[in-house]
């Protein structure tokens, strides 16, 4: 079966021009993960700045409207334009190969998604450089504090059109990863033989479409307050602050699932592949994610738990209930590994790495889950542990396992495994020194966002780890920019896997994909078609 | 066997440890969520413990022998084990939202008619407190942290609201906070046990000062609060 | 189709459950016109998959290999166009006009629709 170009325009086959006017799923895909890649170093460095102020009590390195800008940015640039779109980027990239397709089923619709996102990044940082500075309410910008009463400046408002570009690129990249795996699948691949990551992406652009809407009108509303004479928000005309946070916290938690679902697939992936065994548990796999997608829906105010004004007990039981399919997903995992034959390339140790660190995050987000719990550590570090747990120790740890695994297909390089190993040493270290003493900080009673604390406090030992550990970070994330520096200079021909155990449809195919992605689309018969193509002798054994 | 046995004690044994640091004698909530943080904390600890030690356990035991080992084994379902790893958690988390819901429900509870009342107040940046039965108002600014003074042994109810955008009322050593929403009274209650003076802090982000809006709770014998009263009564 | 349609039907029925168990619940209405919509948004892409088309046949649920379709073609896919950066970043431009000028959104908006109209000029 081929696929045929629409007339070529040739407007450019080299050079800048060619990647602005692009619309191939695999240059799209690169330009997310770079550009979110690039959001990362930027919202590493503001990271650096907060742990350097927070190193000893009462520093004044930077001064409160400073460091308030510092800690929006950071947390806008991670959640919005390194994580999210990281995970867009990846799949854009892999969904066509996984399902046997040319091209995504709206190629054009893509390029416009990539283009409004990054410029809607941009305009978010632009605040920098306005009167009154960056956006400072926080990535969760609550109401009052972002009504123009408080945050007069036009930095807020960037921030708030910045991300409705972004969620607008969001959506239209959702509908692309739903259409393209339901209706262009090669013959043979039946929707239970997609990949994990792929199903993974399905109930990511499910969550999408349902989740992004309401955050643009959140957005809408806030910005109607505050420059149209509108009173969503407002209790002096009527309005209802907690409205503002229903709305916003409707979006915010399926984004956080929108944020781990992807790499739940990555690690599927990579698990299997380097265990040299079949995914264990395929269906729990395929309905743990929807039943995290459906339940995830449902839990949004487990984020207002202390603002007395929401059902406490309904979203305590739902969120106690997601614990389960995620639960299921580990023991896949691990039933993937026993009896397996384990190799430690890097993508495994940094896969090993997220669940050890996922595990923890997923622990206390289950004592959050608590409302009495909750009413101590809500908004206290002990949150902000929590969290970074599962978006750093995981999320992030699994975007390294997926650069290294997936590194090769794409730019036909493998990453150095020496620096990868000092890498994932360096990460894994800092990562627990940073994050770990936060659980502590939280209970003993240091609230979140703020610049300074008292010297008599006691909390200064534990603030100085926790820097230390971000400077170990900072450190292992130079050591990734020299190994891809390194390693791009020495290549040599690699095999379509390069790691002699994948079974996804996309290592059934040279290392970089040709143009429409196949020359010749293997016979589809099981759960892995490249491994039944490399390994004839065990297609007998493939999950069909 | 008996090593997860051990790792497993040993995940307890901390998590009660560290439950002990974790301070929980001040008022009577705090000592009904410290019960639920020790039940978490062991709990937690445990599953950690084991799901850790299987994941470390099969990364070491299954490692590769033989480098030309392409498919180590075909098993990829075991019907019964799935379900069980279902239905085991589902009980374990229906547990501990029994735990939770009990203690919630005492928790949020508030005590009618109030044996005594304080209107507090949070502003950018720094809080108000009001005695409306006795006429008694404290303010304090971020310089000056105000000091809530409250009886041991009795009920006070709180009216918590704000004047601008929202704060939240945190006493880390009652294990509890509370939001202070503008055009919203949340109404809760404290019943202190232990006199002493405890740190509080602001815990909703609200804006450049946020970290300077900290307050303090001195909690004293009925007989010195009476005296307190009169005298900040006479001094108006 | 089977399997598609299932995924958008359970998340519908999940969607409409939840609200009203939701509502019962609670009776907040935030949440429960957000859940509700969020069931009925799906309703209309389980209707259409059920009701409208429900004989679609897929490719990848037949059993044939993929080399038997070798010179079927399944679609006409382009490989660049201008349109869609110049369509960002007129859309761009009209929203950032709406918060900073009202006369960048105005050429925005001019410059969206002449990109949109190129865009699908050039897709038919």
């Amino acid at each position: 079966m081929s696929a045929v170009a629409a007339p070529p325009r040739a407007l450019a086959k080299e050079g800048l021009v060619a990647w602005l006017v692009t619309t191939d799923h695999k240059k799209i895909g690169i330009l997310y993960m770079l550009t979110s890649l690039t959001f990362f170093l930027i919202a590493g460095f503001l990271a650096d700045v907060m742990r350097l102020q927070l190193a000893a009590p009462q520093q004044t390195i930077v001064g409160p409207h400073e460091y308030n800008q510092v800690f929006t940015l950071h947390g806008t640039a991670m959640i919005f334009l390194f994580v999210a779109p990281f995970g867009f980027g990846l799949a854009n990239y892999l969904i066509p190969l996984q399902i046997g397709a040319p091209e995504m089923a709206f190629p054009r619709l893509n390029a416009y998604s990539f283009w409004l996102f990054l410029l809607g990044g941009l305009t978010v940082f632009a605040g920098l450089i306005s009167q009154g500075g960056a956006a400072a309410s926080g990535w969760t910008a609550f109401a009052p504090l972002s009504d123009v009463r408080v945050s007069s400046g036009v930095g807020q408002d960037l921030w708030i059109i910045g991300l409705t570009l972004t969620s607008i690129s969001g959506i239209m990249t959702a509908i692309n990863f739903l259409v393209t795996p339901i209706v262009f699948r090669a013959p043979g691949m039946s929707m239970w033989r997609l990949p994990i990551f792929t199903w993974e992406m399905i109930a990511t652009a499910l969550l999408v479409l349902m989740a992004f809407p309401p955050l643009a009108t959140a957005f809408a509303m806030l910005l109607l307050d505050r420059h149209a004479g509108a009173r969503f928000f407002d209790p002096g005309g009527g309005g209802d602050p907690v409205l503002y946070q229903h709305v916003f916290w409707f979006f915010g938690h399926p984004e956080v699932y929108v944020m781990i679902l992807p790499f739940f697939g990555v690690i599927t992936e990579v698990v299997a592949v380097f265990s040299r065994k079949p995914v264990f548990g395929y269906t729990g796999l395929v309905l743990s994610a929807f039943g995290i997608a459906g339940l995830s829906m449902g839990v949004w105010a487990h984020h207002m738990f202390t603002t007395g004004a929401v059902a406490n007990p309904f979203f305590s039981a739902l969120s106690f209930l997601i614990a389960v399919p995620t639960g299921i997903k580990f023991f896949n995992w691990i039933a993937t590994m026993w009896r397996g034959a384990i190799s430690y390339e890097t993508p495994m140790l940094f896969a090993i790495g997220f669940m050890l660190n996922f595990l923890i995050g997923g622990i206390t987000g289950v004592m959050v889950a608590s409302p009495p719990l909750d009413y101590h550590v809500e908004d206290s570090y002990f949150l902000v542990a929590h969290f970074h747990y599962t978006l750093g120790g995981g999320s992030m740890f699994a975007i390294f396992a997926a650069l290294y695994f997936w590194f090769p297909k794409i730019w036909g390089v493998k990453l150095g495994e020496r620096l990868g190993r000092v890498h994932f040493t360096l990460m894994f270290v800092g990562f627990n020194l940073a994050f770990f003493p936060m659980f502590l900080l939280g209970i003993m009673g240091m609230p979140r966002r703020v610049y300074t604390y008292p010297a008599q406090a006691g909390w200064g030992a534990l603030n100085l780890a926790s820097s230390a550990g971000v400077a170990l970070i900072t450190l292992a994330t130079a050591v990734l920019v020299w190994n891809v520096i390194v390693s791009m200079r020495k290549r040599f021909p690699l095999a379509d896997d390069p790691w002699g155990s994948a079974s996804s449809l996309e290592w059934a195919t040279s290392c970089p994909p040709p143009e429409f992605n196949f020359r010749a689309i293997p016979p589809i018969r099981s759960k892995r078609p490249a491994f039944d193509l490399h390994y004839p002798e065990y297609a007998k054994d493939s999950p069909k | 066997m008996r090593l997860a046995a051990l790792v497993i004690t040993l995940a307890a044994a901390t998590a009660l440890a560290e439950c002990a640091a974790i301070p929980h004698d001040a008022t009577r909530q705090a000592g009904e969520l410290h019960g639920v943080w020790s039940v978490f904390l062991t709990a937690g600890a445990v599953v950690y413990a084991l799901v850790a030690g299987l994941i470390l356990w099969a990364a070491v035991a299954y490692r590769r022998r033989d480098r030309a080992t392409v498919q180590a084994a075909t098993f990829h379902q075991n019907v019964p084990l799935e379900l069980a790893w279902t239905v085991i958690p589902v009980l374990i988390v229906a547990g501990l939202f029994a735990v939770t819901y009990a203690a919630e429900r005492h928790v949020d509870s508030v005590v009618t008619p109030p044996g005594e009342t304080v209107q507090i107040v949070g502003f950018r940046w720094s809080w108000r407190f009001l005695y409306p039965n006795h006429h008694v108002a404290v303010e304090g600014t971020s310089d000056r942290p105000p000091e809530l003074v409250l009886p041991a042994g009795r009920t006070t109810e709180v009216r918590l609201t704000s004047s601008d955008v929202i704060h939240a009322f945190w006493v880390p050593a009652f294990l509890f906070k509370r939001d202070a929403i503008p055009g919203v009274v949340n109404v809760y209650d404290y019943t202190p046990l232990k006199e002493g003076v405890y740190p509080g802090r602001c815990a909703e982000y609200c804006g450049t000062f946020h970290a300077h809006m900290s307050f303090t709770v001195r909690v004293v014998s009925p007989e010195a609060y009476a005296r307190w009263l009169r005298e900040r009564g006479a001094a108006a | 189709m089977k399997t598609a349609s299932w995924v958008f039907v359970s998340s519908m029925a999940f969607g409409l459950v939840v609200a009203a168990v939701y509502w019962l619940t609670t009776r907040e209405n935030a949440g429960t016109v957000l859940l509700g919509l969020f069931g009925a948004g799906f309703a209309f892409v389980s209707g259409y998959m059920l009701v409208i088309k429900p004989k679609t046949r897929l490719d990848g649920d037949e059993q044939r290999a993929p080399s038997e379709l070798a010179g079927e073609t399944i679609g006409v896919f382009s490989l660049e166009s201008p349109w869609p950066v110049l369509l960002a970043c007129a859309t761009a431009g009209l929203l950032i006009g709406i918060v900073l000028h009202p006369m960048l959104a105005v050429f925005a908006f001019a410059a969206l629709c002449v990109t949109l109209w190129q865009l699908v000029r050039e897709s038919v």
